[in-house]
């Protein structure tokens, strides 16, 4: 037998407070759409906060979350539930998204443009007055639950320049855009999340502005939050500021030899 | 003694000697008559002998006597090998190097590699000794070397090329100078954008010093007497300097009646007052400043050394100095500490402290002043000449640094063209071979009548001689398009769409799997897992062919300057990489035309070349002559094209605009034929898609390819967009 839903829902409640340093008025704006379970888009360069802001706004709203991270070969199928073999014959099973509208949980889905075209697409009714979701290959139509919300991100960044969102999804969607947090901000998230002093904080973070400006002229993405708060945490662990960068930022960042020697001659010129 | 028979010759020996005498070691003068004794002795003629002695009369004080004698061994084996006029060539250009070449060393290396092309092509020496000074400008001994026997490896076999290579005239020489500019450029464009959010113009110049001038940085080819890492930190250094100023000067001070040493000093402060700002923000820089900061507190005091150590002690705080006059411009710049973010503070120090030096009678050669330590920038971007430009310009010139001046007047908002920018029109244009081989006739339509004329057309076939140009260096930015091209080509999925049947995992169950499953375990064997279908994209295979229009307009210059060939050429080699590196298969072809029986069509790349140097040889020997018959060479190279097998064909035009002939007065005549071109082509299964580069209007193209398929690209920059547009174009 298959659980129900609350059960299976219960999993993806959030238990403690998950930390989120609002730069905007992000979680009042959120917080309206969700009263009227508007669906919502987050836009933002990659290790901004976007998916710790929905996290941090399920757990205020007292909600489930089904995080769903899209990748290129993920179809609807992935998303709504597809026919599985049994013992006793094809057995139906729901996909996250289903799961999602017939418990009343917000569903994330994380960069939806990454997923196949037709994907974008089953999301379609479930973002107008309608609120259903027809499973076609059952001959089912689920209404939504009550409490049911739709939230996507998508990185405008250029890399994904070839895949974008149609306009007839783009326009169902309230937009939420995140950047990277002003300096004394990201500076007092980078010492919280990686424990660090404030010096050491604000070093990072300059660096990372540093970093951002390449963005367009040799790197896809400046620094992002998320990587700055790793090279706190080696900083924490004793390591070297300018080792601790190496390795959280200028190595990933970039393979190309020039972009590294520029970014290692800010890193020195920002480390007194 | 040998000389006597001249008895002039004699004289003029017996008064150099008594100059040279008290300037060596009896050994050294010893050598040095010997030396002379050995010129008479090969015979050159009394013009050599007489020129050297000259040389010798006039030795600068400062050089050792030793170096004389070196000059006149080499004078006796380059005379032997290449002739009295190459040693007379050597003895009219050592005077006006010397002082490029301060080290005995570098002399030495100099006149050995000399002897060694007198060895190897002493029909070159002559062409060689007389650019001397010109090499020298941009390249240090060391390099002079190199470029030597670059030329002597490169066109050993061949006089003529080796005299062109020598007489600078073969593109190649040139190209192997030292040029850490190029090497760095882009690095240096990335650091700027880096550590000050600032996208400045780079332009390599002569100078010894950086320049910023009216927002465009301008920078040495070369440092002299750095290379390797030493090179690149003074690089990064020099563009940190730069960036300083950039985010911390303020609009150029009047000139006014300053004098050239107050020039100097305000200039110096200011350096200071920028460099303390950029430290503030980013401490770091310290650390690539001060190291080139040596002046020591006990030199001499002359006005160079004094601007050097005051220079030290604005930014070194650990130096020490007791000289009062460099104690005050300290104690005035800290006590200004509170107003650093004013300009106006380096003008006021600066001219107080120019005040001290006029009392203190020192001695400043504004013609040989150099701004010291090296990566600082020559200041002249600091001042405002007002009217009188001419003349104060000239009052501080400063070294053979002129260039700065001729930028000055040229500036006016706009970028300063490539100053050492080589003309290709200055070279002699290759003879071009227009004739080639007849390797096919096409007909043509004519609209008017509606009729396909047959055998109307011929194309012949050449090749470029791929050794006579090198790759112009791209665009700045251009690598990033590259690479986004390369990325957006991988991506695409243009293939079939297959269906995979009896996978693990799938949309869908795969029906037939399904019932096979149930029926194995009725049958008490164990079910296959497989039940699902899916579909996924196929292989790529595309053939893909870029045909290029090299035709007398793409020779115009768009709004930055770049021909619209040279845009061509950059987009052809972006795309035959973008699409080479996604695995498809892809000729680059070029054509152009002079009337219906010379359409000339050139083969850059076929489909079984690797997109190699050559063919950015070839590509960089294109030259835009005659005109556009489009249709014949769509028609020729579909055929190119049809020939390959490939689930899809595609062909792309890169071209400026609309075609046309010289025996064509009509001007839609070759529009319709190229338009039924492309239909013919269309039907057979090829698409055809055009790229209208440059900023015109392309309403022919539109009408040609259809609007759909004709993408414009005005700038480099807008390739990958265009590029999108065409893979969904294909995917459609």
């Amino acid at each position: 037998m298959m659980p129900d839903e609350a059960t299976i829902l219960d999993q993806y409640r959030l238990i403690d407070e998950p930390y989120y340093r609002a730069v905007g008025r992000e979680i009042e704006l959120f917080s309206a759409a969700y009263a009227n379970r508007m669906p919502v888009m987050l836009k933002g360069p990659t290790g901004c906060g976007k998916t710790r802001f929905i996290e941090h706004m399920a757990w205020r709203l007292g909600k489930p979350l089904v995080t769903v991270a899209c990748h290129e070969d993920m179809t609807a199928s992935d998303l709504v539930g597809r026919w599985l073999l049994d013992a006793e014959g094809t057995v139906w099973r729901d996909g996250p998204l289903t799961t999602a509208v017939r418990g009343g949980a917000i569903c994330y889905l994380d960069e939806i443009v990454e997923a196949r075209q037709d994907t974008t697409v089953v999301i379609h009714p479930l973002t107008d007055d309608r609120r259903i979701l027809p499973l076609e290959k059952r001959g089912e139509l689920v209404r939504a639950h009550p409490d049911f919300q739709l939230v996507i991100s998508y990185n405008p960044g250029y890399q994904s320049a070839i895949k974008d969102l149609k306009e007839s999804t783009k326009q169902r969607f309230a937009s939420l855009d995140f950047v990277y947090p002003e300096m004394p901000i990201e500076t007092e998230i980078v010492r919280r999340e990686a424990k660090v002093k404030a010096d050491v904080a604000e070093l990072l973070v300059r660096i990372a502005e540093h970093s951002r400006n390449l963005k367009g002229q040799g790197l896809d993405e400046g620094a992002s939050t998320r990587m700055l708060i790793n090279a706190g945490r080696l900083v924490g662990q004793g390591i070297m500021i300018d080792e601790a960068c190496e390795v959280t930022l200028v190595t990933p960042l970039t393979d190309d030899d020039d972009v590294r020697r520029v970014l290692r001659d800010a890193i020195a010129a920002c480390v007194p | 003694m040998l000389l006597g028979p001249y008895n002039d010759l004699e004289q003029a020996f017996a008064a150099t000697h008594r100059i040279i005498d008290d300037r060596g070691t009896s050994v050294e003068i010893e050598a040095w008559c010997d030396s002379i004794v050995g010129l008479l002795e090969l015979n050159l003629g009394t013009t050599t002998l007489r020129a050297f002695l000259d040389l010798s009369k006039r030795w600068p004080e400062t050089r050792p006597v030793v170096e004389l004698i070196g000059v006149a061994r080499s004078l006796h084996q380059i005379g032997r090998e290449a002739g009295s006029a190459a040693t007379q060539a050597l003895l009219d250009a050592l005077p006006a190097i010397l002082h490029r070449i301060p080290r005995s060393p570098d002399l030495a290396r100099i006149l050995g590699a000399l002897t060694q092309l007198a060895k190897q092509a002493p029909e070159s020496v002559t062409l060689a000794t007389a650019r001397l000074s010109r090499l020298l400008e941009s390249l240090d001994a060391s390099s002079f070397e190199i470029w030597l026997t670059a030329g002597l490896r490169a066109h050993g076999a061949s006089t003529r090329k080796r005299r062109e290579y020598f007489a600078l005239d073969d593109p190649l020489s040139s190209s192997s100078t030292i040029d850490e500019f190029s090497r760095l450029e882009r690095r240096l464009t990335m650091g700027m954008a880096a550590l000050w959010n600032q996208r400045p113009i780079l332009r390599p110049t002569k100078a010894r010093r950086s320049s910023l001038v009216g927002g465009v940085v301008g920078l040495p080819g070369h440092f002299l007497g750095v290379s390797g890492d030493a090179s690149d930190r003074l690089y990064a250094a020099a563009m940190a300097h730069v960036g300083a100023h950039l985010a911390f000067s303020g609009p150029p001070f009047p000139v006014g009646t300053l004098k050239p040493l107050q020039i100097v000093l305000v200039s110096l402060i200011e350096d200071a007052r920028v460099e303390q700002l950029a430290m503030r923000q980013m401490p770091g820089l310290a650390r690539l400043w001060r190291p080139y900061h040596v002046a020591q507190a006990s030199g001499y005091s002359t006005a160079a050394d004094l601007l050097a150590r005051l220079s030290r002690a604005l930014i070194d705080p650990s130096y020490r100095d007791a000289h009062g006059w460099v104690e005050k411009g300290c104690t005035l710049f800290a006590a200004a500490m509170a107003d650093w973010r004013d300009p106006a503070i380096s003008r006021r120090i600066g001219g107080l402290l120019g005040n001290d030096v006029g009392q203190m009678r020192l001695q400043f050669n504004p013609q040989t002043h150099v701004v010291e330590p090296s990566y600082r920038d020559d200041n002249m971007g600091l001042w405002d000449f007002g009217d009188q430009q001419g003349e104060p310009a000239e009052e501080i010139e400063i070294g053979a640094e002129s260039i700065r001046l001729e930028r000055k007047e040229g500036n006016d908002g706009k970028p300063n063209e490539r100053i050492d920018e080589a003309s290709p029109r200055a070279r002699p244009r290759q003879a071009v071979e227009v004739e080639g081989i007849l390797v096919a006739r096409y007909p043509e339509w004519d609209h008017a009548l509606g009729h396909l004329r047959p055998n109307w057309v011929t194309v012949r076939e050449t090749e470029f001689d791929t050794m006579t140009r090198l790759p112009e260096p791209m665009p700045a930015g251009s690598d990033i398009v590259a690479q986004r091209m390369m990325a957006i080509a991988r991506g695409a999925a243009i293939g079939r769409r297959i269906r995979e049947k009896r996978q693990s995992e799938g949309e869908i169950l795969d029906l037939d799997a399904c019932v096979a499953a149930v029926v194995a375990r009725r049958g008490g064997l164990p079910p296959e897992d497989r039940v699902f279908q899916r579909e996924s994209p196929g292989p790529r295979d595309l053939a893909l062919l870029l045909l290029l229009d090299m035709s007398q307009s793409t020779a115009d210059k768009g709004r930055d300057g770049r021909s619209l060939l040279a845009i061509e050429k950059d987009a052809a080699s972006i795309l035959g990489a973008a699409f080479e590196a996604a695995g498809d298969s892809l000729a680059i072809h070029a054509f152009n035309s002079d009337g219906r029986e010379k359409v000339r069509y050139v083969q850059l790349k076929n489909f079984t070349d690797a997109m190699d140097a050559i063919v950015g040889r070839r590509l960089a020997a294109m030259t835009s002559e005659h005109s556009t018959r489009l249709g014949a060479a769509l028609r020729h190279a579909g055929r190119y094209l049809q020939q390959q097998r490939a689930f899809r064909h595609v062909l792309v035009v890169l071209t400026d605009g609309e075609p046309s002939d010289i025996d064509v007065q009509d001007p839609t005549y070759l529009v319709e034929d190229a338009r039924q071109a492309t239909q013919a082509l269309r039907r057979s299964g090829t698409d055809v898609l055009a790229f209208g580069l440059g900023q015109g209007s392309f309403r022919a193209l539109d009408r040609i390819v259809g609007g759909k398929c004709s993408f414009r690209v005005p700038r480099i920059e807008t390739l990958p967009e265009r590029m999108i547009q065409l893979y969904a174009r294909l995917k459609a």
